[in-house]
């Protein structure tokens, strides 16, 4: 199946991952609303990006972050902020997920002010997100809000690019034995 | 038959803002995407959204508008700001108009307001529409460029919508069958 990733740079690209985003944001956690989700989407334009991917010209999933992090005010600009994930179901086997972080990888080896640190944050029911972070970055602990339980994890980023290359191959070699 | 109702669930929201973005290219807003975006996020907490569905309850018109305005730091609730208010093509020559603008007037009176204050890019068709039933008020240069601005008390929106359901007259833009 083939994919092809892109990054949000014009409005037009903005709006449909936002028409995405507002389809699906309630499969990240069915406990956010419509105002948590445009809050989202107006932090990741102003302090961060979106890199998509797209299956036969549809939108099949999306890593979005800012550089900083909300709690910091976004000043500890060399950390960045994962702060949402939606691989559309039928595209979870796929090698979709992993050309978008190769794309967000590529991306932020060529930000500005070097990144050193990743930060991740997932609602404690969401299985998926959480065993694909826990196998990129450490826990480093649960907090409750307004929209439930969340679990944080953290690594530093050539850990993280470390981490990408394992699974990666693992990936790889998944698929050639037709798995 | 179509029919006007206040978004009171998140459905009813996610169905609004997903109508004004797939029609994003329609719209003839003068602003950019951030500016859109901040607008539903400001009537989402600050105000509300009126939405039309058709008979196979498909969305067909939106209203999006604040309660206060940005100026008043929305303490100022007797102002109500329409910030996007949009209707399919199909739909612009049917009750639609009059019966959106009655479910306004309807709203603004119950959530304490006495004016309704519209916002549109100055071009010659809007000024002739908004014309018809509030005060041109200023053209005032923004973030995204010239805005036209207009005025209208409650009461007399009330009584221009109540003559437009009673003669079932046309105006331009959006027409009353």
């Amino acid at each position: 199946m083939a994919f092809h990733i892109d990054k949000c740079e014009t409005d037009e690209q903005w709006y449909r991952f936002s028409e995405f985003f507002i389809k699906h944001y309630k499969k990240m956690n069915p406990a956010l609303d419509p105002e948590s989700a445009l809050v989202e989407i107006m932090m990741y334009k102003e302090h961060g990006g979106v890199y998509y991917g797209e299956s036969r010209g549809e939108i099949a999933g999306f890593i979005a972050y800012s550089v900083g992090t909300p709690d910091m005010n976004f000043e500890d600009s060399s950390t960045v902020f994962i702060g949402t994930v939606i691989i559309l179901e039928q595209f979870r086997f796929s090698k979709l997920l992993y050309l978008g972080w190769r794309a967000f990888i590529d991306g932020m080896m060529g930000a500005e002010i070097p990144v050193t640190d990743v930060y991740f944050l997932a609602v404690k029911e969401n299985e998926y997100l959480n065993a694909m972070y826990s196998k990129m970055a450490r826990k480093t602990g649960e907090f409750q809000s307004n929209y439930g339980v969340h679990c944080t994890y953290s690594t530093q980023f050539h850990e993280f690019i470390r981490r990408y290359g394992k699974m990666s191959a693992r990936n790889k070699s998944l698929s050639r034995d037709g798995h | 038959m179509n029919t006007w109702t206040i978004c009171q669930d998140d459905g009813d929201v996610e169905d609004a803002i997903l109508f004004l973005l797939s029609r994003r290219h329609e719209l003839s807003l003068p602003y950019a995407f951030e500016t859109v975006i901040g607008s539903l996020y400001l009537s989402v907490t600050q105000g509300e959204f009126l939405l039309c569905r058709d008979e196979c309850r498909r969305p067909v018109a939106v209203v999006v508008y604040t309660c206060g305005t940005d100026l008043g730091e929305y303490h100022d609730v007797e102002n109500v700001e329409v910030l996007i208010a949009f209707a399919d093509q199909e739909h612009r020559g049917t009750r639609l108009f009059a019966r959106g603008l009655a479910l306004l007037t309807d709203r603004v009176r119950a959530v304490g307001g006495s004016r309704v204050m519209f916002y549109t890019a100055p071009q010659p068709g809007y000024r002739k529409l908004f014309g018809k039933f509030a005060a041109y008020q200023d053209t005032m240069e923004k973030a995204c460029g010239l805005l036209d601005c207009y005025s209208v008390q409650t009461n007399d929106l009330a009584t221009f919508t109540a003559t437009l359901c009673r003669q079932g007259t046309t105006i331009d833009g959006f027409s009353h069958r």
